[in-house]
């Protein structure tokens, strides 16, 4: 086991190493002189904003550094800035914060084509609700990762109130201990995906893989999340929730929810000298490799009283 | 990790001469813990402990070259661990590297549990301006046992597990004159040690682009394509996945949007029991009132067809948001789906959903924040006989007075109904929230923060987490923190589903600054 973890990571750092190197060593590229004397340009008047920047993804390109690929000068986000020159006055300049929603994302697109870009433009709820870049992110004086205005988890929890309530709930994912965070599963990222950048079958997937599936017998609702978007959470609230493992009901209400108790099973199974919650007997819920109807595989030696030393049920019915 | 990393430090030693500024929390600390009661029931106490811990939060040095490192550990002694580390030059390179480790309880004394780790390393760079190439890796191993689900009882059969899963991924990015093409291949490795049947390999290719038409710059198309195949080791069973999609966005003049995807999707698998499309066409219209408002409507018409039974949709989407006074701000949303199964038949019948969402937000400076939220959604399944209905309605208030401190407050009620022909639930939650932190005075400032959550339908549940905090500050930029928390758990039908802890810490924080 050890031996094949290490191997694992050894192939990753075969990987990783040679991209270091190719990247530290192939960085220079292109003729940067207009980008600087623009910026030189700027810098006169605005001396303190090369700071606001430095150690920044929009860092400024300066003559004393020439080893980044991508020139970074302020004219880049601050366009139209001919007249400014002559003119100092603010409206001969485009600011991004003073921008319009749609004027503002196609300001950063100049740059920034990400798909989290285009999700904003088109099926992401925040781009459709009218937020834009500036409404997470700031530019200067930002040290932050991604540029969000603020790095905590509790950054989202502002607007999403009622998703914080859950998080405080009894069962819930460790957002609290610092465990997990709003973008390890909202990643923001993909285009087609309504909600979640990897599609919920790699969010939930990337740390459930044991009831994952695929399964010879599929239960439909866990598998629709393939196609569908939905599957693990028609059954689990996966912010939080009053009941254990995260399910929207409790007990046997997760399965009511569309499934009746069978004419049988309300005389043997639901009635108060032997009642049994629909998961003791189908217990392979998410999915069986076995049985169709997701019993458990150990049910004959489980329960064989119950079973079958009742008359109800024969071995291998 | 270890030793990509001395590499890493190598590479860079000669920009270490370079001038630099940094700052950071270093802290000690020291955890009390005093809990009775079942220790599977609050989530939120599953990864305390007693104990000493350091912690490293919120350090940065970066070179005048531009060159950054980063560093966040929480409690790197304690079991609870949660590290990151970040090196990287903008526009250049990054790596990030993170180890993460947790546990969940089982049982009521706590001896049956899980223990979750996750590894992770990404790198990034630029070799030029308009290409990004990444790859990197995630371990995560769980081993521990657990007990079945819905079997709370403290005798019950405990299942061991133990599995690790591996994922490897790699991608590309070319960005050009506006245009936009990505590439991304992951593999993922899952090894169950207690069940090789269980054992699988998953992959996933998937290609996006987006392109502007040349002199119709307003006008981007975008598109992409997906493959995701999940391979079960001994058998040889497969499911793959493959999506394609593409669309337009058009800027109009007068600030109008147009935008318009498609999405074809089919997922199908070795055996010829599971054989699923999804066709899916949605368009939007939006318009913009710069700073002002935008109103943005929406249709969306989708099909799911598995060969045998056929379930077509249709939704409409409306949603806006309006500043009509400085510092107000309304926001909207409105959202329904109809479902008909056309051929065939489903489990749940038709289905038809509905919600609404209103935000409203006051912002007045001097008298603070005021927020209040309404949702309300409806699903019903008209041949199952089943409704349910979810009412949420939440207002939250924030303060900040620089003469005192910060308040803010916030209280959120949902309330739901679900029936279905034979029976009837409902349930009520109540989530109460607040915090208030003092200003410094005296080099000493005070915090208190308040949960309450009250939950009652087949169950009746109730929880709180209180936490109080002081901060002295002493000499130059030392400081000493004494946290003191209440988590509580009750559930009043069930004997022995309670919890309470009592949680100290005390901690010595000194902030650099160089």
């Amino acid at each position: 086991m050890g031996h094949k973890l290490l191997s694992k990571y050894l192939t990753g750092a075969a990987v990783l190493i040679p991209l270091l190197i190719f990247s530290i060593s192939y960085g220079q590229y292109g003729n940067k002189d207009d980008i600087l004397e623009q910026t030189e340009t700027c810098l006169l008047c605005h001396d303190g904003q090369a700071e606001t920047l430095r150690g920044t993804p929009h860092q400024l390109l300066s003559g004393d550094d020439l080893s980044s690929p991508i020139m970074m000068g302020c004219t880049g986000c601050h366009t139209d800035w001919e007249d400014h020159v002559d003119d100092p006055a603010a409206e001969n300049i485009v600011a991004g914060p003073e921008l319009g929603s749609l004027e503002q994302s196609q300001q950063c697109a100049g740059c920034h084509q990400t798909p989290h870009q285009a999700a904003m433009a088109t099926t992401d709820p925040h781009g459709r609700g009218g937020y834009n870049c500036s409404s997470c992110h700031t530019v200067h004086g930002n040290q932050n990762r991604m540029l969000v205005k603020d790095e905590q988890e509790n950054y989202c929890l502002e607007c999403h109130n009622v998703v914080e309530a859950q998080f405080k709930a009894r069962s819930a994912h460790p957002l609290q201990s610092g465990n997990i965070g709003c973008t390890d599963c909202h990643q923001f990222g993909g285009i087609a995906d309504q909600l979640h950048a990897q599609g919920l079958n790699w969010t939930c997937q990337e740390c459930h893989p044991l009831i994952a599936g695929p399964h010879i017998y599929e239960h439909p609702v866990t598998y629709e999340y393939l196609v569908e978007g939905s599957g693990c959470t028609e059954c689990h609230n996966p912010h939080g929730s009053a009941n254990d493992r995260l399910l929207k009901q409790p007990g046997d209400g997760t399965c009511r929810q569309c499934h009746m108790v069978p004419p049988g099973h309300r005389i043997a199974h639901a009635g108060l000298g032997s009642r049994h919650a629909c998961i003791d007997c189908h217990s392979e819920i998410h999915g069986s490799n076995s049985n169709e109807l997701f019993l458990d595989p150990d049910l004959g030696i489980k329960n064989v009283i119950n079973c079958y030393a009742s008359g109800c049920h024969s071995l291998g019915s | 990790m270890k030793k990509l990393f001395i590499v890493m430090i190598a590479l860079l030693f000669p920009s270490l001469a370079l001038a630099a500024s940094g700052a950071g929390d270093f802290s000690i600390s020291y955890l009390f813990l005093d809990e009775e009661g079942n220790q599977s029931v609050q989530h939120s106490s599953f990864n305390i402990y007693e104990g000493p811990g350091i912690s490293i939060e919120d350090f940065r040095y970066t070179l005048d070259n531009g060159l950054s490192f980063n560093a966040d550990m929480k409690n790197i002694i304690l079991n609870n661990r949660n590290m990151r580390l970040g090196i990287g030059k903008s526009g250049l390179f990054g790596l990030r590297l993170s180890h993460n480790q947790y546990r969940r309880v089982y049982n009521f004394d706590g001896s049956s549990f899980t223990r979750r780790h996750t590894n992770q390393g990404l790198l990034w760079l630029y070799p030029h301006r308009h290409l990004k190439l990444w790859g990197g890796g995630t371990y995560i191993g769980r081993s521990g046992s657990m007990t079945d689900l819905f079997d709370p009882d403290p005798g019950a059969i405990s299942t061991d597990v133990d599995y690790d899963q591996v994922q490897y991924k790699g991608g590309f990015q070319l960005n050009y004159e506006g245009g936009l093409v990505r590439g991304e291949f992951r593999v993922v490795e899952f090894d169950d040690n207690e069940n090789e049947d269980r054992d699988q390999t998953r992959s996933e290719v998937r290609f996006d682009g987006l392109i502007p038409v040349p002199n119709y710059e307003w006008i981007v198309l975008s598109g992409g394509f997906r493959h995701f195949e999940t391979k079960y080791d001994i058998s040889d069973f497969k499911i793959s996945s493959n999506r394609g999609w593409g669309g337009f966005r058009a800027n109009l003049p007068e600030n109008f949007q147009l935008r318009y995807n498609f999405i074809f999707d089919r997922t199908s698998s070795d055996s010829d029991f599971v054989a699923t499309d999804n066709i899916t066409n949605a368009a939007y219209v939006s318009h913009v009132w710069p700073q002002f408002a935008m109103l943005t409507v929406g249709y969306h018409h989708g099909i799911n067809d598995d060969f045998e039974d056929e379930v077509k949709s249709n939704s409409f989407y409306a949603s806006g948001w309006i500043r009509p006074a400085d510092g107000l701000e309304i926001r909207g949303e409105f959202g329904l789906t109809e479902e008909e199964v056309k051929d065939g038949s489903r489990l749940i019948g038709d289905e038809s959903r509905n919600r609404h969402k209103f935000r409203l937000k006051y912002n007045s400076g001097e008298y603070g924040t005021i927020a209040l939220k309404y949702e309300n959604k409806i699903r019903e399944n008209d041949q199952l006989g089943t409704e349910i209905d979810f009412i949420s309605f939440g207002a939250d208030y924030s303060i900040g007075v620089a003469e005192y401190g910060t308040l803010s407050a916030g209280y959120v009620i949902s309330t739901g109904d679900y029936d279905n022909i034979e029976e009837e639930f409902e349930f009520t939650d109540h989530t109460l929230y607040g915090h208030i932190r003092t200003r410094e005075y005296r080099n000493v400032s005070a915090g208190f923060g308040l949960t309450y959550y009250r939950s009652k339908r087949d169950l009746d549940v109730e929880s709180f987490i209180l936490r109080f905090d002081a901060e002295y500050e002493f000499y130059d930029g030392y400081k000493f923190r004494a946290e003191y928390n209440v988590q509580n758990f009750d559930d009043f039908l069930i004997r022995d589903q309670y919890y309470t802890a009592n949680i100290v810490e005390i901690s010595l924080i000194k902030h650099i600054s160089f």
